[in-house]
């Protein structure tokens, strides 16, 4: 009997160690997109101003990416050097270029979004239905493979522009 | 072969080879431009299509979207030559794979940004990379078959051997419209020509149609044909004039046999006026024979008056010389006579007599008569006076004897010479200048002539002596009459006769060279002639006997002068050869 015990709470050790792995794999893959997202936005220098030449990534609310998004930072985007943040204080968010909204601010993201709508900042996020709520780029999963919608008009209003290609992969346009 | 053909074969084959030739020479050319601009045609639009494709595979790359670079793959379905296309990721994952041949089964190849482009065969493979802000995300292959060039260059070869062909018929046949416009006068000429030749019929013409090189070659066979014509009807006639003229000819012939006859008579007759022509010809050529001995001989007589002359011009210049030798004789027996006549001898025998009359007492007398002791002083000066007398007499009779031995000395040198005639014998060239020098001396001394003599040292000759004086003296002779003669025009003159002997090679040479009145150019060539004299005195056969003399003697005589006053130099040239003593 014990000895099943064993077993049972081995195997459960497993899998724990399973899921988080996979957890890690699909955020390294969202993070990565998150950077390929800034390649294929047409960037004016404009919006480079406030941040003072860097490109800052801010993860708000609780970050589920650990160190993947630390590891891209060394890259760069559009020439400039990235700047990661991590914040739960929406006040902070006014100089980032890209926001990635956690799940974790589900609740009260809309409000606090609408009440600071701010220029050339793009919104991306594992929310359900985030891209129809006021966000611009939303993660979906269509049979196991990530993929993303997007929400043309709300981008464009913060003066975002998409390069046709990427459009061209999104799953749904809005 | 090719010589057997017709002008128009020869002409249409050239033609047709030539033609082939730039022609072919110029599809060949034309075809590799073509293939090598469709093959660049067929890549360049390859790596547009690779680059266009590429671009639009960036974001399914950059979103691992496989369905939409592969539905960008398939789109490369529309272009018929790539078979195959694939994306492979910057860690060398293959992305995407898109095969279109259904015969063959490709790979995709390694990542690889290096090379952009294979060409394998039939088969090219282009890689185009896919960027994303300028990095390379990953890479496209397309591989298409290079069929559409092959279909293209062999439809274009087809093209160009149709046209090819066709224009080398369209050429051929134009071109012997052209040949027959062209040889078509010829051909007509060659047949008037074989026409003429066969049937002898110079009346017959060919057409003359262009203005063209064959118009004149047509024109000048026609003017060819005129002119047989005529010369063949003057030909003719002239046939039966020469019948006329051989009917003639041959009467002629019958009367010129008979004149034959007659002249035949005629020059056996002339050939008998000819024979004894001859004959007195041969007398006449025996007198001239006779004649010329006789003129021979009167030749040797004036020869031997010459040379008697000569012989007389040596006696003359011994005795000239006797004379003025005898002269001072006279002079120095004059001299001691005087000095006789005037001698003090008799004062002595004045002296003897007092003493004779005093001979009983000598001492006496000397120590005290006045007179006596006068007579050792008086002897004292006599004996003075006659040693002077007896000096001055010594002196004279000394010269008197040495003016008899010179007269004995040149009679005796003349009586060797006279002697020595004809007879060759062992002679020195300088002591022979010595001696008609010594003939000549006393003239010389005369007229202040100053003589040098300039004697190299040669060997002793065989001569005949006699000869050789003779002209020496005659060479002399005349230097000093020609010194003489300047003298008397121009007193300042420097007198000078120079004798030189020297030895050349095979001959020697005396040469007298004088600063005399000289010779006018004009006159240099009749110097030798006989009876040419410039002097009043002179008889004119002297340098013409010396001539003649050297002749005999194997030599000659030249003569040098630059003119009137600028002096003379005559040479007489003996061979040494023959004249050698040989030990």
């Amino acid at each position: 009997m014990s000895r099943i015990l064993v077993v049972l709470v081995l195997m459960q050790v497993t899998m724990f160690a399973i899921a988080e792995t996979k957890v890690s794999k699909e955020y390294q893959l969202k993070a990565a997109y998150m950077l390929n997202f800034a390649r294929f936005i047409y960037w004016p220098e404009e919006a480079f101003k406030v941040s003072s030449g860097m490109f800052n990534i801010c993860v708000y609310g609780e970050s589920p990416f650990g160190e993947s998004l630390d590891k891209l930072s060394t890259k760069k985007i559009k020439n400039k050097n990235i700047n990661l943040k991590y914040t739960s204080i929406p006040e902070e968010l006014n100089e980032c270029h890209i926001v990635y909204v956690s799940i974790s601010k589900e609740s009260n993201y809309e409000e606090e979004f609408n009440s600071m709508p701010r220029m050339y900042m793009l919104t991306v996020s594992d929310i359900k239905d985030f891209s129809a709520k006021g966000g611009m780029i939303e993660f979906i999963r269509v049979k196991k493979r990530i993929k993303f919608n997007i929400n043309v008009n709300k981008s464009q209003e913060a003066g975002i522009k998409y390069r046709s290609q990427l459009l061209e992969v999104a799953e749904q346009l809005r | 072969m090719f010589r057997k053909l017709s002008i128009k074969s020869k002409l249409l084959t050239v033609y047709i080879v030539i033609t082939g030739l730039v022609l072919g020479t110029a599809f060949v050319i034309i075809m590799s431009i073509n293939i090598n601009s469709s093959k660049t045609n067929i890549i360049s639009g390859l790596k547009v299509v690779g680059e266009i494709v590429a671009d639009r595979c960036a974001a399914p790359l950059a979103f691992s979207d496989v369905e939409s670079a592969n539905s960008n793959l398939r789109a490369l379905s529309s272009h018929s030559s790539i078979v195959y296309a694939c994306i492979r990721t910057t860690e060398n994952e293959q992305f995407s794979e898109y095969n279109l041949d259904v015969e063959e089964v490709f790979q995709c190849d390694d990542y690889n940004v290096e090379v952009p482009l294979k060409i394998n065969n039939y088969l090219i493979d282009i890689y185009s990379p896919i960027y994303l802000e300028g990095q390379p995300i990953g890479v496209l292959q397309i591989k298409a078959r290079l069929n559409e060039l092959t279909e293209r260059t062999v439809k274009s070869i087809k093209i160009s051997m149709l046209v090819f062909v066709g224009l080398m018929v369209v050429s051929v046949v134009v071109s012997r419209r052209v040949m027959d416009l062209i040889i078509e006068p010829i051909t007509k000429l060659k047949d008037v020509a074989q026409n003429v030749t066969s049937n002898q019929d110079y009346s017959l013409r060919a057409n003359e149609s262009s203005n063209d090189e064959i118009g004149v070659l047509v024109g000048s066979f026609n003017n060819m044909l005129d002119q047989i014509q005529e010369r063949d009807n003057s030909l003719l006639k002239e046939k039966e004039k020469a019948e006329i003229s051989a009917e003639s000819a041959r009467q002629y012939a019958s009367e010129t046999e008979k004149i034959n006859l007659e002249l035949e008579i005629e020059i056996r007759e002339r050939s008998r006026i000819e024979d004894e022509l001859s004959d007195l010809n041969e007398t006449l050529e025996d007198k001239v024979v006779e004649r010329t001995a006789e003129l021979k001989e009167l030749n040797e007589k004036i020869g031997d008056v010459a040379r008697s002359a000569g012989m007389a011009e040596v006696a003359s210049g011994v005795l000239h010389n006797v004379g003025n030798v005898l002269n001072s004789v006279n002079v120095s027996a004059s001299l001691i006579r005087e000095q006789v006549r005037k001698s003090k001898v008799e004062n002595l025998s004045r002296v003897v007599r007092m003493l004779d009359e005093h001979r009983d007492d000598v001492p006496g007398f000397i120590g005290s008569d006045e007179k006596g002791k006068q007579i050792p002083k008086f002897l004292s000066l006599l004996s003075d006076q006659l040693g002077a007398e007896k000096k001055l007499m010594y002196k004279e009779l000394d010269d008197l004897s040495k003016s008899i031995d010179h007269i004995k000395n040149v009679i005796s040198m003349q009586q060797s010479y006279a002697g020595s005639v004809g007879v060759r014998e062992k002679t020195s060239l300088s002591d022979l200048v010595e001696d008609a020098l010594k003939i000549n001396l006393q003239g010389m001394q005369r007229h202040g002539i100053e003589v040098v003599k300039e004697f190299e040292k040669i060997p002793m000759l065989y001569l005949d002596k006699h000869k050789a004086l003779q002209i020496v003296i005659n060479l002399i002779s005349n230097a000093k009459n020609a010194i003489k003669d300047e003298g008397e025009k121009d007193s300042e003159k420097e007198k000078i006769i120079t004798i030189i002997i020297s030895k050349e090679s095979e001959q020697v040479s005396i040469e007298v060279k004088d600063t005399g009145i000289g010779i006018e150019p004009g006159d240099i060539k009749h110097l030798f002639e006989y009876g040419f004299k410039k002097r009043r005195d002179g008889h004119g056969y002297g340098l013409h006997h010396s001539a003649i003399v050297a002749n005999e003697l194997g030599g000659k005589i030249t003569v040098k002068s630059e003119g009137l006053g600028k002096g003379a130099s005559f040479r007489l040239i003996m061979p040494i050869e023959g004249n050698v003593e040989h030990d």
